[in-house]
C-alpha cells in the first residue's frame, strides 16, 4: 500500500499517509475507536463483515452522489458486488477485492492420480466437473492409514459460516433468509449440506480435527485436499515444487449450482473526511484496473469486482487458477448477513454450536436445537456495530 | 509571653515547611497521579456509567438503567451463567492443584542439594514463556493426528483424544497448559522465600522433641508459611478467574463453548460484538465477585493463618 500511495501522490500531487489498524478482528475495534474520537482515516479498507453495519451507523459516506457528480462509469462493475455493499439505496464501499465465499479447493495432483483420479492435472479445470460425491470419494481414496494411524488425510472442510454456506449453498440451503431476518436451518437441503460435512469428518473419517492447520498439512503432504479460496493460489509453504497442485473451485451441488455468497474487501470513504474530493480521487486510483491487478499479483489480495480486472490477460496468464474463478465470482449471489449486522457474532455462534458434530459427539440433528436457539438469540438482538 | 510567641512562630514555620513538603511530594508524584486519574480511575468510572447504557462505540450511550445487569443475571444471555460456572470450575481445580504443586517444588528446591540452582532455573523457565507462545506450542503438542503427545500414546497402543478439538477434553487440556506455565513460576518463588524465612531454631526444637519430618512440616513449616499460602491463594484465585489469553489463542473459547470463560465472554461482547454497555456491566459483576471472594478469604484466614509473634 505504501508503494501504491507513492504512485498516487506522484500522479496527482495529493499526499497520502498510509496507516495500519492491524489485522481482523481487532481491526474493526480500532476503526470504531478512531471513528468515535474523530481520527479515522479519510479512505478506509473494510470487509463485508462490517461495511453495511458501519455504513448504517453513519461511519461511511454514501458513494452514489459522488459517483453521479463525477460521472464515474460503473458499467464495468458486477451488479451483485454493488448490491453486496449497498443498503437502502446507499453504496458504502467500492468492491476492491471479491471472491465467492470460501469456495476454493486446493488439491494435490500426485496424490489424486495415485488414488485413481487420473484425469486430474494442474489445470484447475480438470476438477470442475466434480460433484460432492466425487469429492468425498476422492477424499476416501486419498486417506491413507498404517498401523491404525492416519498418515494422510483426504480432505479438510471448513466449519465457519463462509465455509459451511459454501457447501449448504451448493445443496440449495442456507443458514439465513436472503433478507437476513429469519433462520432457514430447517430446510432439508440445508441439512443435506451439513450432513455432507459431518460424513467427511465422522462417517468416513477423511478429515483431520476441525482445528487442524490445513495449509501446513497440505504443504507437508499430510493432506490431499482442503477447502480454500482465491488466496489458495498462494501456498508459500510448498518449497521447490515438491509436488503438483492447484487451487480450483468447490464442486457444484445436485442442481449444478455452486454455493457461496460474494465476500468483499471494500474501499470506503469515512463520513468524517474533510477531504472528500481527494479521498474520491484515491479511491478511483485504487479501483483502477492497473493498480488492482498489481495488488493481486503481489499476493496481497483478490481481484476487484470489475469485468476489466476479472478478464485481465495478465491475471489469466500469471495467476495459477484465476481463469476458473472468474465465472464463479460473476455467478455468486450477493453477500448475506443477519439483518441486525451481527455477522461476527453469528459466525462465532455457528463455529461453537456445531463443534460437537464435527468430532462425532452428536449428530447434526442433535446439535440443531441448541444451535437454533443460540443463533436465533443473535438475530433477536438490537442492531449491532 | 515572649516564649509563647516564639513557640507559635516555630509552629507556623513548621507547618509551612510540612505543607511545602507535601506540595513538593504531590508535584513529584503528579505524573503518576495524573496518569492514574486519566487512564485508570477515569475509565473505571466511565465503565460504571456505561454499564447502565446501551453503547456500541459508533453511537451515543443510551441510558437503560439496570437492563444490562438484569439481562446477565436473569439468564436472558444464555452464555452468562455457563461461562461463570466454567470459570469457577477452572479456578477450583487450578488454584489448589497449582498451589500444592508449587509448594511441593519449593519444598524440594529448599533442600540444599548440588543441583538446586539448575533445577530452580528449569522449573522457573516455563513461567517466562509468553502465554501466546506457550499456547501455540501446546496446540501443536496436542495436535490429534500428528502431534507428539498422541504419537507417544499410540506407541503404547492408546488411541489419543482430539484434545483441544473435543469439547469433552478441551478444558482439561487448557488446565494442563495453565499449570505448566504457572506452578514453577512466581508462586513457587514466593513459597521458596517463605520457606527460607522459617526460623531454623523452631525445626531444631521440634526435632529435639522427637518430631519427624511430616510432623515438623505439619506443625512448624505450614503454620509459619500460612501468610504466604494466603497471599498465593488470593493472587491465585484472582489470576485463575481472569483466565483469558490461553483460551483465546488455543481454542477461541471453543469447541462448543467448552473453554468459553467469563473474561472471554466479556471480551466477545465488548470487542467483537461491540456491546460496550453490556460488557461494562459484565466487568462490574466480575469485580463484585472477585471482591466478595477476596473478602471471604480474608475473613476466613483468621482461622488458619498464623503471623509470627501472634498468640492464638
Amino acid at each position: 500500500m505504501i508503494t501504491t500511495a507513492q504512485a498516487f501522490t506522484k500522479q496527482t500531487g495529493i499526499p497520502v499517509k498510509p496507516v495500519s489498524y492491524g489485522p481482523e478482528p481487532e481491526y474493526e475495534s480500532k476503526e470504531l475507536a478512531l471513528y468515535a474520537t474523530k481520527q479515522v482515516a479519510d479512505v478506509v479498507w473494510d470487509s463485508s463483515c462490517c461495511i453495511l453495519g458501519l455504513g448504517n451507523r453513519g461511519l461511511f459516506k454514501d458513494l452514489n452522489p459522488i459517483i453521479k457528480a463525477n460521472n464515474y462509469d460503473m458499467s464495468d462493475y458486477l451488479p451483485n458486488a454493488l448490491t453486496s455493499l449497498s443498503l437502502k439505496g446507499k453504496l458504502y464501499g467500492m468492491p476492491w477485492g471479491v471472491h465467492p465465499g470460501n469456495g476454493g479447493l486446493v488439491y494435490n495432483v500426485n496424490m489424486l492420480n495415485s488414488a485413481g483420479f487420473s484425469k486430474v492435472t494442474e489445470d484447475p479445470s480438470s476438477v470442475l466437473d466434480w460433484t460432492y460425491d466425487t469429492l468425498l470419494q476422492a477424499a476416501i481414496k486419498t486417506t491413507q492409514q498404517s498401523n491404525g494411524r492416519v498418515d494422510v488425510f483426504g480432505y479438510l472442510p471448513g466449519t465457519d459460516y463462509l465455509s459451511l454456506t459454501n457447501v449448504t449453498g451448493a445443496f440449495g440451503g442456507d443458514f439465513l433468509s436472503a433478507d437476513g431476518t429469519k433462520l432457514t436451518m430447517d430446510d432439508p437441503n440445508f441439512l443435506k449440506g451439513l450432513q455432507w460435512v459431518y460424513d467427511a469428518f465422522v462417517t468416513h473419517k477423511v478429515a483431520p480435527a476441525p482445528n487442524a492447520q490445513g495449509d501446513q498439512l497440505f504443504d507437508s503432504q499430510k493432506l490431499a485436499m482442503e477447502l480454500s479460496g482465491y488466496w489458495g493460489q498462494f501456498q508459500p509453504g510448498i518449497k521447490n515444487n515438491a509436488f503438483q497442485w492447484n487451487d480450483s473451485l468447490q464442486p457444484a451441488g445436485p442442481n449444478g449450482k455452486r454455493g457461496g455468497h460474494l465476500t468483499i474487501n471494500g474501499i470506503c470513504m469515512a463520513a468524517s473526511t474533510a477531504h472528500p474530493n481527494e479521498a474520491w480521487e484515491f479511491i478511483k486510483f485504487l479501483m483502477s484496473p492497473a493498480q488492482n491487478v498489481a495488488i493481486v499479483l503481489s499476493g496481497g489480495g483478490r481481484p476487484a469486482a470489475r469485468k476489466s480486472v476479472l478478464n485481465s490477460p495478465i491475471l489469466m496468464q500469471k495467476m495459477k487458477s484465476h481463469k476458473v474463478w472468474v465465472q464463479a465470482i460473476e455467478q455468486a449471489e450477493p453477500w448475506r448477513e443477519p439483518a441486525n449486522f451481527r455477522w461476527e457474532e453469528f459466525n462465532t455462534t455457528i463455529q461453537q454450536s456445531f463443534a460437537n458434530a464435527w468430532v462425532g459427539k452428536q449428530t447434526i440433528e442433535q446439535t440443531l436445537p441448541q444451535a437454533t436457539k443460540l443463533l436465533q438469540a443473535v438475530l433477536d438482538k438490537p442492531v449491532g456495530i | 509571653m515572649v516564649q509563647t510567641a516564639v513557640a507559635q512562630q516555630k509552629r507556623v514555620a513548621g507547618s509551612r515547611a510540612r505543607r511545602q513538603e507535601a506540595v513538593a511530594g504531590l508535584l513529584w508524584a503528579s505524573p503518576w497521579i495524573l496518569g492514574f486519574v486519566l487512564f485508570t480511575l477515569g475509565p473505571v468510572i466511565a465503565s460504571l456509567y456505561l454499564s447502565f447504557t446501551q453503547y456500541t462505540i459508533s453511537g451515543v450511550p443510551k441510558w437503560i438503567g439496570l437492563a444490562n445487569y438484569v439481562r446477565a443475571i436473569s439468564g436472558a444471555d444464555a452464555l452468562f451463567w455457563p461461562s461463570l460456572w466454567r470459570t469457577f470450575h477452572y479456578a477450583l481445580i487450578m488454584v489448589p492443584v497449582g498451589i500444592s504443586l508449587s509448594l511441593l517444588i519449593a519444598l524440594a528446591l529448599n533442600q540444599q542439594l548440588r543441583l538446586t540452582p539448575v533445577l530452580r532455573t528449569c522449573y522457573f523457565l516455563p513461567s517466562l514463556t509468553p502465554v501466546v507462545a506457550a499456547a501455540l506450542i501446546w496446540t501443536w503438542l496436542y495436535e490429534p493426528e500428528f502431534g507428539p503427545i498422541n504419537w507417544l500414546l499410540w506407541l503404547v497402543h492408546v488411541q489419543g483424544p482430539k484434545w483441544l478439538a473435543d469439547p469433552s477434553t478441551a478444558l482439561n487440556a487448557l488446565m494442563v497448559i495453565g499449570l505448566w506455565g504457572s506452578v514453577g513460576g512466581g508462586t513457587m518463588i514466593i513459597f521458596l522465600a517463605g520457606l527460607q524465612s522459617v526460623p531454623p531454631e523452631l525445626h531444631e526444637a521440634a526435632q529435639i522433641d522427637g518430631a519427624g519430618a511430616w510432623t515438623r512440616f505439619r506443625h512448624v513449616t505450614l503454620p509459619m508459611l500460612s501468610p504466604t499460602v494466603l497471599f498465593n491463594l488470593i493472587i491465585g484465585i484472582v489470576g485463575a478467574l481472569q483466565v483469558f489469553a490461553v483460551s483465546i489463542i488455543a481454542t477461541n473459547g471453543g469447541p462448543d463453548y467448552a473453554t468459553w470463560f467469563f473474561i472471554v465472554h466479556l471480551y466477545q461482547n465488548g470487542f467483537q460484538d461491540f456491546d460496550m454497555g453490556y460488557a461494562s456491566a459484565l466487568a462490574w459483576i466480575f469485580l463484585v465477585i472477585v471482591l466478595a471472594l477476596t473478602m471471604i478469604n480474608l475473613r476466613l484466614s483468621n482461622r488458619w493463618v498464623y503471623y509470627e509473634g501472634e498468640s492464638k
